[in-house]
């Protein structure tokens, strides 16, 4: 198999700041759990809202007023 | 009459989404700290479904920046990375060569445009300059960064700020 030739911006970034740290991590990112809130925080910027919620809403408010006007 | 009221809650529940939708670009733009008249959002790796993200690559190094902006009024693209954190101790070094290894490959991309950084933290923004000394040194270092990956033991373990003269945003010399 050929090697990689490739390498992400972020692995060379953190490679240029420590590459023993990072050679034995093996790229892997220091702490798991930061990493995830880290992502969390990235996703829900800008986050687009769900439709499910304004469909459901919409039928909700259909069914309360077929209710209130039966 | 149930059938237009029907239909009149139908299309205000849309017309809700839609302004929602809008509303969740600027979030991104609001991120930065940028305005959304001026600063048009071409692309996002954020949680801004509407908008994709764009992928950059340049000589074996790639990646998505969080968000890519243009100037509408002069040839300029913004590359802006989020830091979930506050600012405190200032921009680490990864950070800054993150945002400078993006700016180096966007040059490459819109040759005809400015190319500036930005970085976001949760309470303060702060513009990269680009350093084209810095980009080629992590340039070259792609060799060696892929073979310690590969083997687990770096042959240089010598930092690139021990190398070469690294200044931070801010004119502050990395130590």
């Amino acid at each position: 198999m050929k090697p990689r030739q490739t390498i992400s911006v972020s692995k060379l970034a953190f490679y240029a700041e420590d590459p023993a740290r990072l050679s034995a991590a093996r790229g892997k990112a220091y702490n798991a759990k930061a990493a995830a809130i880290g992502e969390t925080k990235h996703n829900a910027i800008g986050r687009a809202p769900s439709k499910l919620l304004y469909v459901a809403a919409a039928i909700a408010a259909v069914l309360v007023y077929l209710w209130v006007t039966r | 009459m149930d059938a237009l009221l029907i239909g009149l809650i139908l299309l205000f529940a849309g017309v809700l989404y839609w302004l929602s939708k809008g509303s969740s670009q600027r979030g991104v733009h609001s991120n930065f700290k940028l305005d959304s008249g001026r600063y048009k959002l071409l692309g996002t790796d954020l949680g801004a479904q509407e908008v994709g993200s764009i992928f950059l690559s340049y000589a074996g190094v790639n990646g998505k920046p969080d968000a890519i902006f243009e100037d509408r009024k002069k040839p300029c693209i913004i590359i802006g990375e989020h830091k979930a954190r506050k600012y405190k101790a200032g921009v680490r070094l990864r950070e800054y060569y993150q945002v400078v290894l993006y700016m180096g490959i966007a040059r490459r991309k819109w040759p005809s445009h400015d190319v500036k950084g930005l970085l976001s933290f949760d309470d303060k923004v702060v513009w990269v300059d680009f350093d084209s000394h810095v980009f080629q040194a992590l340039l070259d270092l792609k060799p060696e960064a892929i073979e310690g990956l590969r083997s687990g033991k770096a042959s240089n373990p010598t930092p690139l700020h021990r190398r070469m003269s690294v200044r931070l945003p801010g004119g502050k010399r990395a130590a």
